[in-house]
């Protein structure tokens, strides 16, 4: 090996650089309070290993962007801790920046002749701070998507040259494919180049003068191999199990771990959560406070003014009293933007609508994962189109949309939203279900059912209810109810039980509690396939045997005797009678004069009410992940 | 050893050669990096599928009056679908945006409809007495917004001059409210019988949405800076956001369906400018 090695130096000259870089003199001996620097490079370098990583399965454009990432989180090898380390070391990142600017500026280390050096390490904070605002985009999710384009809207006020910035960077007046690409080469492309440039600039001036040493007799001086590389490895080893630690504690390991994916970009879906990353909330909330046409102010000239103050700490530094006064402006600085974040985080905390976003944020996330397992894959168009035409997302913004001014879903609008008015009509949560038929029965006039509705209230049901259903046997109640569903064939239910003959019986000749004439039969008509004649063969007709006869005709002559007033329950609560209802409840077999809800007929689009419908009805998920799904959307 | 004296031509001429070379590389990466503002680029192509209401040019969507009627006075979200054009794709039938539309009331609606030149006076004929001066002064708006609209369907622009010409007559028909004439003139906007607004905030674009205070006070507001917004649209003295929502013209086409005319505008600006 040595001959090789002497041979390899005598060609090289790597021997030489190698002392030159390693005998650094440490003047003081070697301190934690240096390895700052050290960890940033290492930082960087995970950067880079993971970015390469990520790179190869990437695809910036509209229609792919969202669908490679979540191919890299949820199908390949390892592509969650890829996309993990990448995404928790790149906020490590900003934090040992901070880090390492109090430090670089309470021991006075950018005072002559070092300025430029401490200038350099300001424009890297800069690249840094440009590379997490692009990446932020780079995976088109809903929270990206929609930062993004409040950060470039902010970017567009910069006076003079505002619009031609926010269209270059945006790569036209709309976002998409070429917002993409264009954020996709600043992040993977120039500014990494320019990192590195600056980086061995960095690296290279603070050799020339020498480490800055703020008690050079500490200790006796050394040199950089091996104590302070030591220290330095120490310091990286923690940085790397500290964002490993709080990977898992925040997000977990896994697929459904690592660094977070929202649902996929949609212009067309307003994102109530829109927030900027932790370390850039402090702008966020600062833009709060300028009013109108002062914006300006808030998001560019006071940004750049203390910008400006820290270029200049330098020349303020020279004199001790000016070094003091940069210690109190940086954690001045560092303070308020502490407090701004805290502000920001508290609005929200306070703010409901924010919680109800974010809830339905993760919510969406967590479905198109399922929707595309379930698809085995996403169609070309990309995953929005899953997303768009999924009745367990669509189902409540639907009912939000088009029943909410009068319905109610477990007491809100479907999306977890509390009206300030009171309901007139219905809480659909239970539509159609046992629950829903016993209450129907017994409480009728409660405001579940009938009670929220003026009309309804003091109509027929609810005085029956109230006279009859309450009298009623648990057995009777139960027999009606398996009967009800046993026309109704409800697939969210279980099969109807045996007692539905009862039930039938109940419905038409009443019971020791309900008088014959007041029973359900007299207001309301049901055809029943058994008895109908007109959905029978006639060899079909001629086989019925003599006691099916006599209840055929039993019924017919009920059916004949009714008045009819109520609604007609043939499958009630089935799909076809919830269509009915949607479309004309008006309708003579329904509620002619009672009637309050309008004709949805031409009002819903025919997916969008076969999503109403199929949400409503409890309709089941397809997919093997259906368990947990029912969990969290029920939640 | 000594650097070779060389003639200051010689020097001068290498660095020329050398700032040459990268030359075209430059100017062709920087050329792809300004493509987004080439006019032909920038300028928006008016989606496909709008619904021109007389010489009016620009994207006018139909949009669902039942869905209004079932609203009442509340505003309701409308999409605004069309081929969205991104880069290389077009995608058909995409939703572009969306508005706020909210109707003021169904006697100006009413009115809006039937309008025809001499409805004022015979509405306010059968009018009983005592609410004539404030059934004036409300439908007189919608009157004046009607006659604005109309000549900017004819492809013209409404000038001050046409303000002062239609004072004028009005004051001179109706003299006996001239003072509600004067006043309806002089405001800024004259609403019709509906309130389109574009539901991107001005502030940086994120969607507004509806809601009422808790002193029950209707009005739009903005999730992410909290930007308020009145139901006229008007933004609240402490908002963020420069100017108040962006109003957008509507219209009625041949069949008598609710149209607007869909424009996004600069976000961040108090002047209202076209993107």
């Amino acid at each position: 090996m040595k001959p090789f090695l002497t041979w390899l130096d005598q060609r090289t000259g790597y021997k030489a650089l190698m002392i030159e870089s390693l005998n650094e003199r440490v003047p003081g001996g070697a301190r934690w309070r240096y390895v700052w620097g050290s960890t940033l490079v290492f930082a960087f370098a995970m950067q880079v290993i993971t970015g390469l990583g990520l790179w190869m399965s990437y695809s910036p454009s509209s229609t792919t962007a969202w669908e490679s990432v979540y191919y890299i989180q949820h199908e390949m090898w390892m592509g969650w801790l890829l996309r993990g380390i990448h995404h928790f070391m790149a906020q490590a990142m900003i934090v040992l920046m901070a880090l390492h600017m109090i430090q670089v500026v309470v021991d006075g280390a950018y005072r002559a002749p070092r300025e430029v050096n401490f200038w350099l390490g300001l424009i890297l904070l800069q690249i840094v701070l440009g590379l997490s605002l692009t990446g932020y985009l780079l995976p088109w999710d809903q929270k990206g998507y929609w930062a993004t384009k409040v950060a470039t809207n902010i970017a567009g006020i910069t006076p003079v040259i505002g619009t031609e910035i926010q269209q270059i960077a945006i790569g036209g007046s709309s976002y998409g494919h070429h917002t993409l690409t264009r954020f996709f080469m600043l992040h993977a492309g120039l500014l990494p180049i320019l990192l590195v440039a600056f980086l061995a600039a960095h690296v290279y001036v603070f050799r020339r003068h020498g480490l800055h040493a703020p008690n050079p007799i500490y200790r006796p001086d050394t040199t950089f191999w091996p104590d302070q590389v030591l220290r330095d490895a120490i310091a990286c080893l923690a940085v790397l199990v500290a964002v490993v630690l709080v990977m898992w504690k925040l997000r977990g390991f896994g697929p459904e771990g690592g660094a977070e994916l929202g649902a996929p970009a949609n212009p067309s879906e307003e994102y109530n959560a829109a927030r900027p990353e932790w370390y850039f909330l402090f702008l966020f909330q600062f833009l709060k406070y300028f009013p109108g046409t002062k914006e300006v102010y808030g998001a560019i000239y006071i940004p750049g003014l203390a910008m400006l103050a820290l270029f200049l700490m330098p020349f303020i530094g020279k004199s001790t009293a000016g070094h003091r006064a940069n210690i109190v402006f940086l954690f001045g600085l560092l303070a308020g933007a502490g407090f701004l974040t805290f502000e920001a985080m508290k609005a929200d905390a306070k703010n409901p609508g924010y919680a109800r976003a974010v809830h339905q944020a993760e919510l969406e996330s967590r479905r198109i994962v399922q929707l595309v397992k379930t698809k085995g894959g996403i169609p070309p168009e990309g995953a929005n189109g899953l997303l768009r035409q999924d009745f367990v997302v669509q189902g409540p913004k639907i009912f939000a949309r088009s029943c909410a001014s009068c319905h109610r879903y477990r007491g809100t609008n479907g999306l977890g939203e509390e009206s300030k008015e009171a309901a007139v009509a219905s809480d659909l949560e239970s539509f159609g279900t046992r629950e829903w038929l016993k209450g129907m029965i017994t409480e009728a006039g409660h405001k579940k059912y009938f009670g929220a509705s003026p009309k309804h209230k003091s109509g027929e049901m609810a005085a029956w209810s109230k006279k009859y259903g309450t009298k009623m046997t648990p057995a009777e109640v139960s027999a009606v109810v398996e009967f009800m569903m046993s026309s109704s064939g409800r697939k969210d239910e279980n099969p109807a039980g045996l007692e539905f003959q009862a039930g039938e019986k109940f419905f038409l000749e009443g019971s020791e509690n309900v008088p014959a004439e007041s029973t359900c039969i007299t207001c309301h008509s049901m055809t029943l396939k058994r008895y109908d004649r007109k959905s029978m063969s006639k060899e079909a007709l001629a086989s019925i045997g003599a006691e099916r006869k006599a209840a055929m005709e039993a019924w017919e002559a009920a059916l004949e005797a009714s008045s009819g007033v109520g609604p007609d329950l043939t499958e009630y609560a089935s799909e076809a009678w919830l269509r009915k209802m949607i479309d004309n409840p008006g309708k003579d077999t329904l509620y002619p004069e009672t009637n309050a809800m309008p004709a949805f007929e031409k009002s819903l689009s025919a997916t969008d009410k076969q999503m109403l419908i199929d949400w409503l009805l409890h309709k089941p998920f397809e997919g093997e992940v259906k368990e947990t799904a029912e969990t969290v959307i029920h939640e | 050893m000594e650097p070779p004296r060389r003639s200051f031509l010689y020097k001068a001429f290498t660095l020329v050669v050398g700032a040459v070379l990268p030359l075209p590389a430059i100017a062709a990466a920087i050329a792809g990096l300004m493509n987004p503002l080439r006019p032909v680029v920038r300028q928006k192509q008016a989606p496909s599928g709008s619904v021109p209401i007389g010489k009016d040019v620009g994207y006018f969507a139909t949009l669902d009056k039942e869905a209004l009627q079932r609203a009442g006075g509340d505003p309701v979200r409308f999409a605004i679908i069309a081929d969205r054009k991104d880069a290389w794709n077009v995608y058909p039938k995409s939703q572009i945006g969306a508005v706020w539309v909210q109707k003021i009331s169904q006697s100006r609606l009413d009115f809006e409809q039937n309008w025809k030149p001499a409805l004022l006076k015979s509405v306010l004929d059968k009018a009983p007495t005592d609410q004539k001066a404030s059934i004036f002064e409300d439908l007189l708006e919608v009157e004046f917004s009607i006659l604005k609209r109309q000549k900017e369907q004819d492809g013209k622009e409404w000038m001050p001059a046409d303000g002062e010409k239609t004072r004028a007559r009005y004051a001179k028909e109706f003299s006996q409210y001239k003072d509600a004439v004067d006043r309806i003139a002089a405001k800024p906007v004259w609403e019709g019988a509906f309130r389109v607004f574009n539901h991107s905030c001005p502030h940086a674009g994120c969607a507004v949405d509806f809601k009422k205070d808790d002193s029950g006070k209707p009005g739009y507001f903005c999730p992410c800076h909290d930007s308020v917004f009145a139901a006229d649209g008007a933004r609240s003295e402490s908002s963020p956001s420069p100017r108040g929502l962006d109003r957008l013209r509507y219209g009625y086409n041949a069949s008598q369906s609710l149209c607007v005319k869909f424009q996004e505008f600069k976000a961040g600006h108090a002047e209202q400018e076209t993107q």
